[in-house]
């Protein structure tokens, strides 16, 4: 190709390549501002879901996840962000209110709308929301995480036995370190805070968990996870997770060192209507950075 | 290469841009909280200060040897010993001229107008710089796109030293290629250099990228060649004045400006040195990961840029930087004549080239540590926006020529050109401020896209400051509040500078504090949890948003 025509494509490539550029950023800045919503447009999608409601059993889903801006309006309801939130156990939920940013609710609504029934969509100004129901969400009956008071924690070494006895600030200090304690938790765990019990494993010794008298119904469905700090800063060891009903071992759990809340479920209707002593017990190989935690409930479903 | 000499009209251009700029920047000075660094900043400012101040006491009363004994020095110089101390006496001088003598700016400002020079500097120098070897629109266009970065305007406010080492770079390499023709910048590159050491130590990497120009400029005097005895020889050019000049002006200023050296030159030169060779590495969040240690990927730093650059000074910054390589492709390969047929044109390009992508390519490498931010590559910037600017000469042009009839709106046209690329930076500015480090370019939608691809936006603690006008009105006397990333120094200049109550507590963690302020840092959510956890709720009662997405967020415990 003859030099000049090679230097006039190119010349003619990088005037259009600039020019649209320049285009577009001029049309970027002005649809920003004008894509965001109002105060009033908060206020008002805040009013209406506290309208609907319910908040022993209903979620609202950011979406955005970094929308947080809605906790200065609905920051005492139950408000879920995850990055991802097909992966998350949203069976406990009796009602999903999709609150939605710029439209990134779009993104969602085919999940939501497969898995539940979509009940109503709102907009309010440049914020929508949809309501969905699901019509056969489980109850919680029982919370292993609220009922940590009640529990008797043992760290058993060898033929070694230590009770952990001190209960303050919703911990069960067992002596030792820092971090040797099995307590209440908000975690992040797969990008978002859970609340989960802390319960850093040691290693050469098992912590065990038990919960005496736990009404059992059809399931105990729950998660463990470490931090994502936790997963990044080493190649870890896994963490082992064993849930036993009366002694009897029902589910030996493995958490990889990779990041994420592993879900778990028990088939437990043998049980249900029954109370039962629960133990969860934690170890490891080696405990280097094991920011281990976990929690569980018993569910019924309809 | 051209050489313009520049007329009075050429300073006084190049001042009006310094100096209109350093307008804004102490105007809107009030809008920035202050950073980690500056907290840390000032108190050294204040610190060194004192010792002039008492060395002054001293000459008067004809004492002043008591200002030199190791423990004197120590008292005011051992704080903050792990950067050299031109800055922190220059942030220093100015708080006791501006804020002390002169009662004209708050204490913060006075210690951040130093910082604000330089950035003035650097836009002066680089218009001279364009004027000088190319033409008046392209140090315009030049300077005004380097002044309309965002994240630079950001930081030409800060009492930190990313842009003064940057101003100084530049001037470094400026005088250094002056000085290929004149004898007194010969020797003035040498006394620049020195003072560039004693801002920050980037700078040590500039001889290389000299050396390396100077080896492209003359490497037709690099010869071997065989000895009458069969033996073989080097012959090598003259090596420029200005080498000598570094050599003994670099060190004569690093360790004259700096008395915490004086009691141990060695040891304590040692000591700064080790420290940034076994450097902390800060969190740094790129594309849903957060890398709190080395290697980052290598793509981070050009990735960074692509999207924190305004978009279309990215892309003409980019098409020049290709431009000009191809040039000297064709020119090497083929030897053809073309727009820089000049050994001398060429080095120069090569020169530009270099400094617009060493500071870059630095930071991509795996084993430097993870320093993060794009303050770590504005050393390459002024050299960028240089390559962008020649890229919009190289299509004007193209268009004039292409449309004959078109000469007559010349003029109009390279001004429209001009304005509408300066003005995509100005909305940037307008869109992000005064939270700067949260800047992210219209290819990735703004800030709410950097949020999507979980790219750091907030860091440095400074955005505390705008939580506290809540805090000031609405927490109960005596509170104390966590203010997590901001730091102690920076919260006792808040309550100085009158923008803090006084009643308000520091406190160090959200266990015993009445109010949290946290700053949303992916690496830091561990104590957004935390807060919630102690203080019983997740009601967030203030916050900062930018496009929505959260800077900075105010909790109050139940």
């Amino acid at each position: 190709m003859n030099f000049q025509i090679f230097m006039k494509t190119i010349n003619i490539i990088s005037l259009s390549i600039v020019g649209i550029v320049l285009i577009y950023s001029f049309g970027w800045y002005i649809y920003s501002p004008l894509s965001r919503p109002k105060i009033r447009d908060y206020e008002e999608a805040s009013k209406y879901i506290r309208g609907r409601f319910d908040k022993t059993r209903d979620v609202i889903d950011l979406q955005p996840f970094w929308a947080e801006r809605a906790r200065e309006y609905m920051g005492d309801l139950n408000i879920i962000n995850p990055r991802d939130i097909s992966k998350e156990d949203l069976n406990k939920y009796k009602n999903i209110f999709v609150f939605s940013v710029f439209d990134y609710g779009k993104q969602v609504l085919p999940f939501f709308k497969q898995r539940f029934k979509f009940v109503e969509e709102k907009t309010f100004g440049k914020i929508r929301v949809y309501q969905f129901e699901n019509p056969t969400h489980e109850d919680v009956l029982y919370s292993f995480y609220d009922n940590l008071k009640d529990a008797k924690i043992r760290v058993i070494k060898g033929s070694e036995i230590k009770e952990c006895k001190e209960f303050k600030n919703d911990q069960w200090r067992c002596g030792g370190p820092d971090w040797q304690y099995i307590g209440k938790e908000i975690l992040d765990i797969d990008g978002t805070g859970r609340e989960c019990l802390w319960s850093h494993p040691i290693t050469g010794a098992i912590i065990e968990i038990n919960f005496e008298n736990v009404p059992l119904s059809r399931k105990i469905a729950g998660f463990s996870g470490l931090t994502d700090e936790a997963v990044r800063y080493v190649e870890g060891s896994p963490v082992y997770l064993s849930i036993s009903i009366d002694d009897k071992e029902v589910l030996y759990h493995t958490n990889p060192n990779k990041i994420g809340a592993h879900r778990f479920e028990i088939d437990t209707t043998p049980f249900r209507g029954s109370n039962h002593k629960v133990t969860f017990r934690v170890s490891t190989h080696l405990d280097g950075v094991r920011h281990y935690c976990f929690t569980a409930e018993v569910r019924d479903s309809r | 290469m051209n050489r313009n000499i520049l007329s009075r009209k050429d300073y006084l251009i190049g001042l009006a841009i310094a100096l209109i700029y350093i307008i804004s920047l102490i105007a809107t000075s009030k809008d920035i909280g202050f950073v980690r660094d500056e907290g840390y900043y000032f108190k050294a400012g204040e610190q060194y200060n004192g010792w002039f101040v008492e060395l002054w006491d001293n000459l008067k009363k004809g004492k002043p040897l008591a200002s030199f004994t190791k423990a004197n020095i120590d008292k005011y110089f051992s704080y903050n010993h792990e950067h050299p101390a031109l800055m922190k006496e220059l942030f220093g001088f100015s708080w006791q001229l501006f804020t002390n003598k002169l009662k004209l700016t708050s204490n913060s400002t006075g210690f951040r107008i130093p910082g604000m020079l330089f950035g003035g500097l650097l836009l002066f120098l680089m218009y001279l710089f364009g004027a000088e070897f190319f033409n008046r629109r392209i140090a315009i266009l030049a300077t005004l796109m380097m002044a309309v970065i965002p994240r630079f305007w950001f930081h030409s406010h800060l009492a930190c030293f990313d842009v003064p080492i940057t101003a100084m770079w530049f001037f470094t390499v400026y005088a250094f290629v002056k000085s290929l023709y004149s004898f007194k910048w010969g020797i003035l590159t040498g006394i620049i250099f020195g003072f560039a050491l004693a801002i920050k130590h980037n700078v040590y990497f500039i001889p290389f990228l000299l050396l390396l120009y100077i080896i492209y400029l003359k490497h037709n005097e690099i010869r071997f060649f065989r000895e009458k005895d069969g033996g073989v020889s080097l012959s090598i050019p003259t090596i420029p004045l200005a080498f000598f000049s570094m050599l003994i002006f670099g060190p004569i200023i690093l360790i004259g400006h700096w008395p915490y050296l004086w009691p141990d030159v060695f040891e304590r030169l040692g000591t700064y040195f080790n420290y940034h060779l076994h450097h902390e590495h800060y969190p740094v969040s790129y594309f849903n990961i957060t890398y709190d240690r080395p290697p980052l990927p290598i793509s981070y730093p050009y990735v960074i840029t692509m999207i924190t650059v305004p978009a279309v000074i990215w892309v003409l910054g980019t098409l020049g930087s290709l431009r000009t390589t191809f040039w000297l492709l064709v020119q090497w390969i083929k030897k053809t004549p073309n727009i820089y047929s000049t050994l001398e044109s060429r080095a120069f390009m090569f020169l530009i080239l270099l400094n617009a992508f060493f500071s870059i390519f630095l930071i991509s490498l795996p084993s430097v540590p993870i320093f993060g931010g794009v303050k770590h590559w504005f050393p390459s910037m002024p050299y960028f926006c240089i390559l962008g600017a020649l890229e919009f000469e190289a299509l004007l042009k193209f268009i004039i020529g292409f449309k004959p009839a078109l000469i007559r709106f010349s003029r109009q046209i390279q001004y429209a050109g001009i304005s509408l690329i300066v003005l995509t930076g100005i909305l940037g500015i307008i869109y992000i401020h005064p939270v700067g480090t949260g800047f992210y370019n219209e290819f990735v939608r703004g800030t709410r896209g950097a949020a999507d691809l979980e790219m750091q936006r907030k860091f440095w603690g400074f955005a505390g400051y705008y939580e506290l006008d809540y805090i000031n009105k609405n927490l109960p006397p005596n509170s104390s509040v966590y203010f997590h990333r901001t730091n102690y120094d920076s919260y006792r200049m808040y309550q100085r500078d009158g923008f803090l109550r006084k009643d308000i507590n520091y406190a160090n963690e959200p266990d015993n504090a009445t109010a949290a302020t946290f700053h949303f840092q992916k690496a830091y959510m561990k104590d957004l949890y935390k807060t919630w956890r102690w203080f019983g709720n997740r009601i967030a009662r203030h916050g900062t948003y930018i496009d929505e997405v959260p800077m900075v967020q105010t909790y109050v415990r139940q």
